[in-house]
C-alpha cells in the first residue's frame, strides 16, 4: 500500500507523467534550444539569473538574455520574445494579470515591507511554471 | 385565544425532525469543504467558482433551519396567522442563492472564455517536492463532491414528505454543488493537458442548469408570496390538489367561488359566494370607518365543521 502511494506519489510529482502541460509549449519550445530571459535592471539579477541558469541545465538550453524595464520585459513576454522574467518582481506585480508567477525566489531588495521577490512566465504555462518552480527550490535550497 | 401552530401527522413530524438533522449535517460538511476549498485555491476559475458557491450553499440549510424554528411558534397578538409564511420567505432566499451562483458561474466563464485568460495554477511545496497544485486541487474536489451526492438525495424524498420548498431547493443546492465540483475536475484535468479553455468552458456548461434550476425556484418562491394557487414541489405548475379541493368544496357548499393559496407547506382555502367578490361596501365602511373603508376586502368564516366530517 505504502509502496503504490509512493509510486503513485513520483508519477505525479516529478515531470515523468509530462503533466501539466503548456497550452503554448514554452517547454516544449525551451527543451534542447534556446532560454530566452528578460532580466530586470537591478540589485537582484544575480540571484535570478543563477534560478534560469539552473532551469536552462535542466532542459538542456543555452540561455539567452537580455536586460529591461519591467513593463517592456512584461510585453516582451506577452509576445512570447522572453519565456520568463527574473531579477526583481515583487509578489504584488501590478503586472499579476498579465504573469504567472513563481513561488516566491527570496526578499525584494530594497523592499522595506520584506516584500517577497518572483519570477514569472506567460500566463497558463502550468508546465513550464511548475519546471521555474524546481528551479526556484532548488536555488533556495542550495543558497541555506 | 391565539392559533397554535397546526398539529403534524406524527410521520410528517418524523420526518421534520430528520430533515432538521440533515440540514444540520449540511452546515457541517459545507463548512469543512469551504475550509478545504480555501487551503488549495489556485488560479483555477472552476475551482474559485466552486469555493464561493459552496459558501452560497450554506445559505438553504440555514434558511431551513432558522424557518423551521419559527413556523413552529403559536401565533402571536402581532403575528396573528402564525409564523408559517417564513418558510416562504427561507424558500425565497435559498432560491435567490441559487440563482445567484448560476449566474455568477455563468458570467465568469463567458468572461474567462472572452478574454481568453489561460488559468495558471502553480505549485506546493510538499514532502521536499514541488508539486502542482492541480492534483491536490483535484483531491480536495473529489471530497466536496461525495457529502452533497448524498446528503442531496437523501433530502428530496423528505422535502416531498414535508411538503418543504426549502428543502427542496436545498437538495438542487446540493445537486449544484457536486456537479460543479465534478465539473472542475474535469477542467483542472483539461489544464493539465493544456487545454486553457476546458476549465471555464466545463464551469459554464453545469451553471447553465443551475441558473436555469434558482429562476425556475425563485419564480415558485414569488409566486407563493404573491398568494399564487399552491405549485408543486419541483415546477411553477399549479399543485393538482388545488382543483380537487375546489371541485369537493362546490360539491359541500354548492356554486361557491373557492380560493386555495400556500402559506410555506400549509394551504388555505376561503370560501366565498360566487357573485360578491369582496365585501359589501355599506358592510366594509360599517366595520373601519367612511374613509377606510375601501381597505377591507374580506371577512372569511372559517367552517371547521365540515373539516371534522370530512
Amino acid at each position: 500500500m505504502r509502496n503504490l502511494l509512493v509510486a503513485c506519489l513520483a508519477c505525479v510529482t516529478t515531470a515523468g507523467c509530462g503533466l501539466p502541460k503548456d497550452p503554448a509549449d514554452t517547454t516544449a519550445q525551451v527543451r534542447d534550444g534556446v532560454l530566452k530571459a528578460g532580466l530586470i535592471q537591478g540589485p537582484d539579477i544575480e540571484a535570478d539569473r543563477a534560478i534560469i541558469l539552473k532551469l536552462a541545465e535542466w532542459l538542456d538550453a543555452e540561455v539567452e538574455f537580455q536586460t529591461g524595464e519591467t513593463h517592456q520585459l512584461v510585453e516582451a513576454l506577452e509576445r512570447g520574445e522572453v519565456q520568463v522574467i527574473g531579477g526583481g518582481l515583487p509578489a504584488a506585480t501590478p503586472f499579476k494579470s498579465h504573469l504567472g508567477l513563481s513561488r516566491p525566489a527570496g526578499a525584494l531588495s530594497g523592499s522595506p515591507e520584506g516584500e517577497k521577490r518572483v519570477l514569472a512566465v506567460r500566463p497558463g504555462e502550468n508546465g513550464f511554471l511548475l519546471a521555474l518552480n524546481r528551479a526556484v527550490a532548488a536555488e533556495k535550497e542550495r543558497g541555506q | 385565544m391565539t392559533e397554535p401552530a397546526p398539529n403534524l401527522p406524527s410521520d410528517v413530524e418524523e420526518a421534520m425532525r430528520k430533515a432538521g438533522r440533515l440540514a444540520w449535517i449540511s452546515l457541517g460538511f459545507q463548512l469543512s469543504i469551504v475550509a478545504v476549498l480555501a487551503l488549495v485555491m489556485g488560479g483555477s476559475q472552476a475551482l474559485r467558482t466552486a469555493w464561493v458557491e459552496d459558501m452560497l450553499s450554506l445559505l438553504p440549510p440555514a434558511a431551513f433551519l432558522i424557518a423551521m424554528k419559527l413556523e413552529r411558534k403559536p401565533a402571536t397578538r402581532r403575528f396573528p396567522f402564525g409564523f408559517q409564511r417564513v418558510n416562504s420567505l427561507a424558500f425565497l432566499i435559498a432560491a435567490t442563492a441559487l440563482t445567484a451562483m448560476g449566474a455568477l458561474m455563468v458570467y465568469e466563464s463567458v468572461m474567462t472564455l472572452a478574454k481568453g485568460e489561460h488559468p495558471t495554477i502553480g505549485s506546493v511545496r510538499w514532502l521536499g517536492q514541488e508539486i502542482w497544485l492541480g492534483w491536490p486541487m483535484m483531491a480536495a474536489l473529489l471530497y466536496s463532491v461525495i457529502p452533497p451526492v448524498i446528503l442531496g438525495r437523501m433530502k428530496l424524498p423528505l422535502a416531498q414528505k414535508i411538503a418543504d420548498k426549502v428543502l427542496h431547493t436545498d437538495a438542487l443546492m446540493n445537486k449544484a454543488d457536486w456537479q460543479t465540483g465534478l465539473a472542475a475536475i474535469l477542467g483542472i484535468t483539461g489544464v493539465a493537458y493544456g487545454l486553457w479553455w476546458a476549465d471555464a468552458a466545463a464551469a459554464g456548461f453545469i451553471a447553465l442548469s443551475i441558473l436555469r434550476d434558482g429562476v425556475n425556484a425563485m419564480r415558485v418562491a414569488i409566486v407563493e408570496l404573491t398568494d399564487g394557487a399552491p405549485r408543486k414541489l419541483d415546477s411553477a405548475e399549479v399543485d393538482p390538489l388545488v382543483d380537487q379541493i375546489t371541485e369537493r368544496l362546490r360539491r359541500q357548499h354548492g356554486d361557491v367561488a373557492v380560493q386555495v393559496r400556500e402559506t410555506g407547506r400549509y394551504m388555505r382555502a376561503v370560501i366565498g359566494p360566487p357573485d360578491t367578490p369582496h365585501l359589501p361596501e355599506e358592510h366594509a365602511k360599517a366595520l373601519v370607518g367612511e374613509d377606510d373603508g375601501w381597505r377591507l376586502i374580506e371577512v372569511a368564516v372559517e367552517d371547521r365543521q365540515s373539516r371534522r366530517t370530512q
